[in-house]
């Protein structure tokens, strides 16, 4: 099982260091690279926390290790855990709905406008058509970055059949004015007015 | 915007149940668990670094103040160039 974490408290950093989590069955638990760290008990019964299985590291069989991948990403993990903590178990379930399914201010309606609006079409000027000025109009993402908006991803330049598709990502850190914001960037964006 | 059922907009998508043994913690409690083990812990503001493993390599502090100006660490990998030039401007 594998999961994306970064929207844990981690900013997106034009792309790293980011945070991911995975989790393997036990039989498995020994090829797993990485490092292992542990809950256990002392000799005074006293909890703690330890690396463990240490036949996965490298100062015991360097050649077989699994850990000799890492780097310390403990901060990722630090500000996920703060994070967490600071959510709770109750306001991350409705965390979680509100990005989902219970304000569709936010999550829910957003993919629903995640087609770009008629005429918003991206047009590439080659240089042997580019005459004027005219033969290019402005996507709804470059409306938008010249209003301070990234509207999201176009899809179109990964794949032809994704064109006229925007990928977006809607977490708690918009709020439903700027969406309603975002929203209008769209609409205007798909006038094609310049 | 109106309001729409999560099915209709997402079919087969499942919201999560609150299943997570999460604790429930006032920011105060947060707070002061982590300060108390930052006094635990071997860090910068507390002694020097020694030469050590590679689980021990920290950037000096500047690099991280810089890295978290909102210009680089909210600028997202696919933002188009001029975007990210403002950002970087703001």
């Amino acid at each position: 099982m594998v999961g994306e974490g970064q929207s844990l408290g981690n900013p997106p950093s034009f792309g790293g260091p980011l945070l991911g989590f995975f989790a393997c069955t036990q039989a498995l638990v020994r090829r797993m690279p990485g490092r292992l760290a542990a809950e256990t008990v002392d000799r005074h019964g006293r909890r703690g926390f330890v690396l463990t299985l240490q036949t996965r590291e490298q100062h015991i069989r360097r050649e077989k290790a699994t850990s000799n991948i890492c780097t310390n990403q403990g901060l990722l993990a630090l500000r996920a855990t703060i994070y967490l903590g600071l959510l709770g178990q109750a306001r991350a379930a409705r965390g979680g709905r509100a990005v989902r399914a219970e304000d569709p201010s936010r999550g829910a309606a957003a993919p629903r406008r995640s087609r770009l609006p008629a005429g918003a079409r991206r047009r590439r000027s080659s240089a042997s058509s580019c005459s004027s000025a005219r033969s290019t109009r402005p996507t709804v993402v470059r409306a938008g970055a010249q209003r301070g908006i990234l509207p999201g991803v176009d899809l179109g330049q990964f794949r032809p059949e994704w064109k006229r598709r925007l990928l977006v990502a809607v977490t708690e850190q918009r709020s439903a004015a700027e969406i309603e914001r975002w929203a209008e960037a769209l609409r205007r964006g798909g006038e094609g007015a310049r | 915007m109106p309001a729409r059922p999560l099915a209709e907009l997402l079919p087969g998508a499942r919201a999560a149940r609150a299943s997570s043994t999460l604790p429930q913690v006032s920011e105060p409690e947060v707070v002061r668990h982590f300060v108390e083990l930052s006094t635990l812990n071997h860090h910068i503001d507390r002694g020097f670094y020694p030469l050590g493993s590679c689980t021990m390599k920290h950037n000096p502090k500047i690099n991280d103040e810089l890295a978290a100006l909102p210009g680089f660490a909210l600028a997202h990998p696919l933002a188009r160039d001029d975007a990210r030039a403002r950002a970087r401007c703001a």
